[in-house]
């Protein structure tokens, strides 16, 4: 399976000496993605420029039975580019085009490379936007979104991303190229569907056709602080039955205003508040007032003490800030963090983050939590240090009761960061065998053989095309 | 013994007499029947049998019993537009109608989870209590269970504004046509556990299993649900189409031929197009206002219409045998309607209407039109011309066999090796019947 020197010189002249990487130095800085506990250095790194380009080496690596993994920016946080194996790692980041926007058609074509971010300011111009807007946005490729099915704080109100892909342009583990959805309505089964989040595993976009949203005509943030993490965490629930559903509803708990608050990004939160919620309205300017209205009266009523509503685009700026900077600024406060992705039904919200907390407390576990508490989805943060395995093990210990407790209440072990390695072993957690046994089938569908991205998303055991020779995860 | 009415292969149906009384020890004595004994099926022949299982482990024995004796399965949920397609062996139509429970609806999600045979109008009487719906106007019947809309996976015009039955589903339980009962997906909006089989299911027209639950998501009522109407030439209303979808709150935009705007009160042929808005009030009636002021300077009048009218159009759609549905980019809506028109030469008196904001036209010729000759080659070239520019040409909501070997959908390409690939996945023996799917 290691890369022939025939290998490496058939590559080179599909795709140009300078984007096939074999030197040490460079491959060190792929051997992982966010998920920084877990790494592998790939054989080589590939940049292809084209479809074409992607399809060729496709079928020469297919051809060769060399695994490959394809990776955009590398900020997955399941370890999801993780080159297993002595895998290649075939990068989209050169493939970085907007090919067209069709603003009457509220369509765009783009390559896998291009940034989230890069993409949204592209549309500005024409008043339209790409719903979703992971966290990692300012750098997080299409590519990436596609194959994990990102979310991010706007998706409550509008979908994930695949509510908005319309078609894709796909190449197969063994070179060949499919087109999936288009124009016109579902032909056949929804094979869109069934490759957005697929991780990486089913295909490697090369091109996508995103679904475009017009700006909405106004906005308006609010800020609710709280004594209390379950009092904000009860207000999803408060807003649905209200029959309110806010643009984004996020929430960051007492312990995460204080990192914020002694941070350079302050903005002004209480210091000693349990809990803050950050929401945005958008709609009709001539609703806005009396929304804005109805949402600060449903925040008090579940005990907030105090909302604010934004009074100008840089007061909007800096609420966002106190939840946006979060990641960064705890990531500082220890050498590792663990960042669960969970979701739970929000009508058990508040009884869960309590549940969480007590887990953490337990355990005797540092803990700070976010959420994209509209749509349920919790992020608890355990800060720890992997040099001192005892705490290593609590730490351990701690996210899989927080798994457990939010299976049982009938929610989901990943929200929008995928499955990748690091849950992977998880996933009986939320499907028996014949579930897992299908989904590998499946997989075998797009995937036989397993030479794209292998050992990712289904747990190994439930996979008979997993050989008993090849490596495990490299974890720990 | 009750007398057989004609059945399509009657060496068959000896058979599936015998076979009754074993089918009645899964089901129960009234979960099965022959097809002859049955309540009429909407389209085709009558199957041989009819199965409804009370639970998902009954349909899975159902369907071992099947594939041991070598049936033909058709998935089904009322029954009211089910098709069975023509096969030697007998057939058998396994239907989810008797599993029509509500087990579970969270007002505080909101979501529920519903047995598949629990019917659309059902659940929104049940959750118009808590001033909550399902934003699903399935193409086909009022009386459509969930199951049906979910395992066609069509819209209506409410898929403009909220989107394809897909967008509400957030998992569901599936027994495959080798008999295993899947529990697919999960009950919360954000879930990216695994490969989205749910989509998968979604859309796949019993191909792959039947349908026994659904997992919904379900949203607030809107604030004001107002439908306003323009009728005028076919021209002048193709006109305003764009300016009708690009308001923010426009959640269905609908042109309507006269053979059908004059059912619903308007004046004889008039073309019209309906806007329906739903927001909060300030909203709402600021784009009534705008309407109003758009009309009149074109000299146009404008009606309000009672919600009302959209399940009269539901009706009249449904109440016809066949849909053509021509999609094509919205901003090609003119050309997909002028291509529709010119099929209309076959069916002169034919219905149509547009989905204006997806761009999908649909036709629904009479059953007497059926019977014209030739139509299945216009059809053909129709759908030829339409993929040409990356469109599509379906025949629905149900595929009714003795379409002149028409198949319901066009030319799969590439991907009909995936999806061969995927049907195998649950369905090896091809017990299930294709759903109109060209394998």
């Amino acid at each position: 399976m290691a890369l022939t020197f025939d290998l490496v010189d058939e590559l080179e002249r599909l795709l140009g000496q300078g984007n096939v990487v074999t030197d040490p130095a460079t491959l060190l800085t792929f051997e992982c993605d966010a998920l920084t506990s877990q790494r592998a250095v790939p054989a080589a790194v590939l940049l292809p420029g084209a479809t074409e380009q992607v399809a060729q080496v496709a079928r020469a690596l297919f051809r060769a039975r060399v695994p490959y993994v394809p990776r955009g920016a590398g900020t997955g946080l399941s370890g999801g580019a993780l080159a297993l194996d002595g895998a290649v790692i075939v990068s989209l980041t050169r493939m970085d085009g907007i090919l067209e926007v069709d603003a009457p058609n509220l369509r765009a074509r783009i390559q896998p490379g291009v940034v989230n971010a890069t993409l949204a300011a592209a549309l500005l111009p024409h008043g339209l936007t790409f719903a979703p807007d992971p966290s990692s946005g300012s750098v997080c490729t299409l590519g990436g979104n596609v194959a994990e099915n990102a979310g991010g704080p706007h998706c409550l109100k509008y979908g994930t991303t695949v509510n908005h892909v319309a078609a894709l342009t796909v190449v197969l583990p063994d070179g060949e190229v499919v087109r999936l959805g288009g124009p016109g309505e579902q032909q056949g089964f929804d094979l869109v569907g069934l490759f957005v989040g697929s991780e990486g595993t089913f295909g490697i976009a090369t091109e996508i056709e995103v679904k475009l949203r017009r700006l909405p005509e106004s906005v308006v943030t609010l800020l609710a602080i709280f004594d209390r993490v379950e009092d904000a965490s009860a207000s999803a629930s408060a807003f649905i039955t209200a029959g309110l559903i806010p643009a984004a509803l996020e929430l960051i708990d007492g312990e995460s205003i204080k990192a914020v608050e002694a941070s350079k990004y302050a903005v002004g939160c209480p210091k000693d508040a349990g809990a803050a919620l950050v929401i945005e309205l958008d709609g009709a300017k001539a609703s806005l007032g009396r929304l804005a209205g109805r949402a600060r009266e449903i925040c008090l009523a579940c005990g907030a003490r105090e909302v604010r509503i934004a009074a100008d685009d840089a007061d909007r700026e800096r609420m966002w800030q106190a939840r946006k900077k979060i990641y960064a600024v705890v990531a500082a406060l220890a050498p590792d963090l663990l960042v669960q992705d969970v979701v739970v039904p929000r009508a058990r919200l508040a009884e869960i983050v309590r549940e969480i907390y007590r887990i953490a407390a337990r355990h005797r576990i540092t803990m700070v939590t976010s959420a994209h508490l509209g749509d349920g989805n919790i992020h608890p943060t355990m800060l720890f240090d992997r040099r001192d395995a005892e705490l290593v093990g609590r730490v351990e210990k701690a996210s899989e009761e927080i798994l457990e407790a939010c299976v049982a209440a009938g929610g989901s072990i990943t929200g929008e960061h995928g499955i990748g390695v690091d849950k992977r072993e998880h996933l009986g957690l939320m499907f028996g065998d014949r579930v897992l046994e299908s989904m590998c089938g499946v997989r075998a569908v797009f995937n036989p053989g397993e030479l794209l991205n292998p050992g990712k998303v289904i747990p190994l055991r439930n996979c008979r095309e997993w050989v008993g020779s090849r490596t495990r995860d490299a974890h720990g | 013994m009750a007398e057989l009415a004609e059945q399509a292969h009657p060496g068959a149906s000896d058979r599936a007499a015998r076979a009754l009384p074993r089918l009645r020890e899964v089901v129960g004595p009234e979960g099965a029947e022959l097809g002859a004994e049955a309540r009429a099926f909407g389209l085709g022949v009558a199957p041989d049998l009819v199965a409804r299982p009370a639970t998902a482990a009954q349909a899975a024995e159902v369907l071992a019993l099947a594939r041991a004796e070598r049936w033909k399965v058709t998935a089904a949920g009322a029954g009211s537009w089910t098709a069975v397609p023509p096969d030697p062996r007998p057939t058998l139509v396994l239907s989810a109608a008797r599993l029509d429970q509500v087990h579970a609806y969270e007002p505080r999600d909101p979501t529920a989870s519903v047995g598949a045979g629990v019917g659309l109008a059902a659940l929104a009487a049940l959750t118009a209590q808590h001033r909550q719906w399902l934003p699903l106007d399935a193409a086909g019947a009022a009386g459509a269970t969930v199951g049906a809309a979910v395992a066609l996976g069509v819209g209506g015009p409410l898929a403009f504004g909220y989107g394809a039955p897909r967008e509400h589903v957030l998992g569901l339980e599936l027994v495959t046509g080798d008999g295993r009962v899947l529990a697919l997906g999960g009950r919360v909006l954000k879930n990216v556990a695994g490969y989205d089989l749910t989509r998968l299911a979604v859309g796949s027209r019993g191909a792959l299993g039947l349908v026994t639950r659904v997992h919904l998501r379900l949203r607030p009522l809107p604030e004001v649900d107002l439908t306003l109407a323009v009728a005028a030439d076919l021209d002048t209303c193709l006109s305003l189409c764009p300016r009708a979808c690009g308001r923010p709150e426009a959640a269905a935009v609908e042109l309507l031929s006269p053979a059908l705007w004059s059912r619903l009160g308007g004046g004889p042929g008039a073309w019209a197009v309906l806007t329906r808005l739903h927001g909060e009030k300030e909203a709402v009636d600021r784009a009534r206002a705008e309407a109003l002021a758009a009309a009149r300077a074109g000299g146009l009048q404008v009606v309000e219409l009672e919600p009302a009218a959209w399940a009269a159009l539901a009706e009249a759609e449904a109440a016809r045998p066949l849909t053509v549905r021509l999609a094509d980019r919205p901003s090609a809506l003119v050309q997909t309607v002028a291509l529709a028109q010119q099929l209309c030469r076959a069916w002169p008196d034919a219905a149509l209407a547009a989905h204006c904001g997806d761009g999908v036209v649909r036709l629904f010729p009479r059953a007497e039109d059926l019977a014209a000759p030739g139509w299945a080659e216009a059809v053909g070239a129709a759908r030829r011309a339409l993929a040409a520019r990356g469109g599509t040409l379906l025949l629905g909501p149900a595929h009714a066999p003795g379409h002149q070997g028409l198949s319901a959908y066009g030319e799969l390409g590439p991907t009909r090796r995936l999806m061969r690939g995927l049907k195998e996945q649950f369905d090896p023996e091809a017990v299930l019947s294709d759903g109109g799917f060209d394998f």
